[in-house]
């Protein structure tokens, strides 16, 4: 079990390769109807209902690029779970699982780092997300 | 006289002719006049007062009682009663005859003193004897009383009668003075008459010599006057002809010349008649090269239009392939949202085969095999979505294109119109050029005959001009003869 590297879900932001644990994600979904929030903080775009009650979703392409997510087929919510809150995050192309192994420190992180680790893949570089941080980033205006 | 010069030849004959006319009239006028009153004297005249003169001596003179006082005298010696009745009977008609003898010559003499001693003098014895022979004497008579009617007759009645003779001498001598004073007045009117006659005939000789002298003087005049201005316009004529002659002799100059002219105006129109020719022929040709050109443009005209209708089915065709990749877009989208579907199933399986832990390594393989053939169609559904796009592209480029060709042909086509109906105009120009280049030809000729004729006729002008040198030579020749015919006249 210790020997076996994490699995993550791939993901991508732009230009840039990202990756969660597969362990801190709730399910994938096809991109709902949103709900309109009205003055709603940080990169929130809207609401979707799951299980049952309103998700709130932020667009991490907003948050981070500051253009929304293009509208394509292979853009995704990311329900995840965060400090008692279920959240759906809008990525691009999160089509994809994979384990990686040979994870390294991201250089300069701090204790409230999104980018928690990099992992090289032959040059293309991976980085891997902290989706609590990711979350709190997101709420915050 | 300026009247009478005033006056034409013809007039002035005429004149002189009435002149002559009017003497002759009048000498028969006076010449009857007095014939009417000479004839008188005329042997007719004579024959006529000869019986009466023989009847005067004849019959027994009315107005002399020379028979009364003799039959008064056989009445005194009368035998019987019935003889005396008989004498007393004569002399109550002779008494009558005399009464009615007077009384006619009362009406017809005229005052003088043949009427005062025929008609008083011997009248009043008469009728006194008369009147005493019937109231006193021829009573007697008849009482018987012979004394009385004797004394009655010798102391009364014959001086009476005496006085009465005496009266009727006088009357005879009176009457035969008066008419041999008659005679000598006839005698002298003839003679005056025929006095009167030689002046007017002498005055008319006269008056006509005069008339006919001056017609004649005017006439003179006239025809010296014409043979001046004759003279004068033989000279003109003379040196006018002369001129005339040197004139003629520059025409004939002129007209060679001119003859040469027309000689290069004869070439001329000829070498035009050539080119028009050419040019006839030429034009001839360009119609024919138009007509051909009309007929290619004709022919693309139809191309054009075939292509047209190529362009519109082509377009169509186009538009139906737009629509069938519409479909495939549908298909390929349907294909994608599957394997989009697939993909997204096989992540949250192998999500949830790592929440599973040792449990899950199985699912999490087959997880990833799903994956991977979701993962081949979504990437031969981009493909396929790709070419679709592609092929809608080029589709929408080519119905584009064919729009835009559509258009350039339809203008490609109203311009080929337009050049065939230009090249129609050309065409009918140029078929007009022909007609018109035959009328120049036509004309050319015409001019180059016309040429040639005013040549001939600038020869036989030529040739008339030196006649007329030659007739005018004779007229001058002819002038002078007149000149001299005039001077001639002159002397």
């Amino acid at each position: 079990m210790e020997s076996r590297a994490p699995l993550m879900l791939l993901f991508r932001i732009g230009e840039g390769r990202y990756a969660v644990r597969c362990t801190r994600v709730e399910c994938v979904l096809s991109r709902p109807r949103l709900h309109q929030l009205l003055g709603p903080p940080g990169a929130v775009v809207g609401s979707f209902p799951y299980r049952d009650a309103l998700t709130p979703v932020i667009d991490v392409c907003k948050l981070f690029l500051g253009a929304p997510c293009p509208d394509r087929i292979s853009s995704r919510i990311v329900v995840v779970r965060a400090s008692e809150r279920v959240v759906g995050l809008l990525v691009e192309r999160a089509t994809d699982t994979r384990a990686l192994p040979g994870e390294t420190l991201a250089p300069g992180a701090r204790s409230d780092a999104i980018v928690t680790g990099i992992v090289d893949e032959g040059g293309e570089l991976q980085q891997i997300v902290d989706v609590d941080a990711l979350v709190a980033r997101g709420f915050a205006s | 006289m300026s009247r009478l010069s005033q006056l034409t030849v013809m007039g002035k004959l005429t004149l002189l002719v009435g002149v002559f006319l009017i003497g002759f009239t009048a000498i028969g006028a006076i010449t009857f006049a007095a014939l009417s009153r000479v004839r008188i004297n005329g042997p007719m005249y004579r024959e006529i007062t000869r019986s009466k003169e023989v009847l005067a001596d004849v019959v027994s003179p009315s107005l002399y009682i020379v028979e009364s006082d003799r039959l008064m005298q056989e009445s005194l010696e009368a035998g019987d009663l019935v003889e005396l009745r008989a004498i007393m009977d004569r002399s109550t008609k002779l008494r009558e005859e005399y009464e009615a003898r007077h009384r006619h010559w009362e009406a017809e003499l005229t005052d003088g003193e043949l009427r005062t001693q025929l008609l008083e003098t011997s009248f009043a014895p008469a009728e006194r004897f008369f009147k005493l022979r019937d109231e006193q004497m021829f009573p007697a008579i008849l009482a018987g009383d012979l004394s009385r009617a004797r004394e009655l007759a010798t102391s009364s009645l014959e001086p009476l009668y005496e006085e009465h003779r005496k009266a009727i001498d006088s009357v005879v001598a009176t009457a035969t003075s008066s008419a041999s004073e008659l005679e000598g007045r006839a005698n002298q009117a003839v003679t005056w008459t025929l006095y009167e006659l030689v002046a007017a005939s002498l005055l008319i000789a006269l008056i006509s010599a005069a008339a006919a002298w001056l017609i004649a003087r005017s006439l003179v005049s006239r025809l010296q006057h014409a043979s001046v201005v004759l003279s004068s316009t033989a000279t003109q004529m003379s040196a006018s002809s002369r001129e005339q002659q040197s004139r003629v002799g520059e025409q004939s100059a002129s007209t060679s010349e001119i003859a040469a002219t027309v000689k290069e105006i004869s070439a001329t129109s000829r070498d035009l008649v050539k080119t028009a020719e050419e040019l006839s022929l030429g034009a001839a040709r360009a119609a024919g090269l138009a007509l051909e050109g009309r007929g290619g443009l004709e022919r693309m005209d139809a191309r054009m239009r075939a292509l047209s209708t190529s362009t519109g089915s082509i377009s169509v065709k186009l538009s139906a392939i737009r629509e069938k990749t519409n479909d495939i877009n549908v298909v390929v989208t349907t294909i994608t949202k599957v394997a989009d579907q697939t993909n997204l199933l096989s992540v949250n399986a192998a999500i949830e085969a790592e929440k599973a832990g040792e449990y899950g390594l199985g699912f999490l393989v087959v997880a990833r095999e799903i994956r991977r053939l979701a993962d081949q169609a979504a990437v031969a559904t981009l493909d396929i979505e790709d070419m679709v796009r592609q092929m809608q592209g080029a589709v929408s480029t080519g119905v584009m294109e064919m729009d835009k060709f559509d258009d350039e042909v339809r203008t490609s086509v109203k311009a080929v119109q337009e050049v065939s109906e230009q090249l129609g105009g050309v065409i009918e120009e140029v078929e007009g050029f022909h007609g018109r280049f035959d009328a120049l030809k036509e004309g050319m000729r015409s001019q180059s005959l016309g040429a040639e004729q005013i040549n001939d006729a600038m020869v036989s002008l030529a040739d008339g001009a030196q006649q007329t040198a030659a007739s005018l030579r004779e007229f001058n020749a002819a002038t002078d003869g007149l000149r001299d015919v005039v001077a001639n006249l002159r002397t």
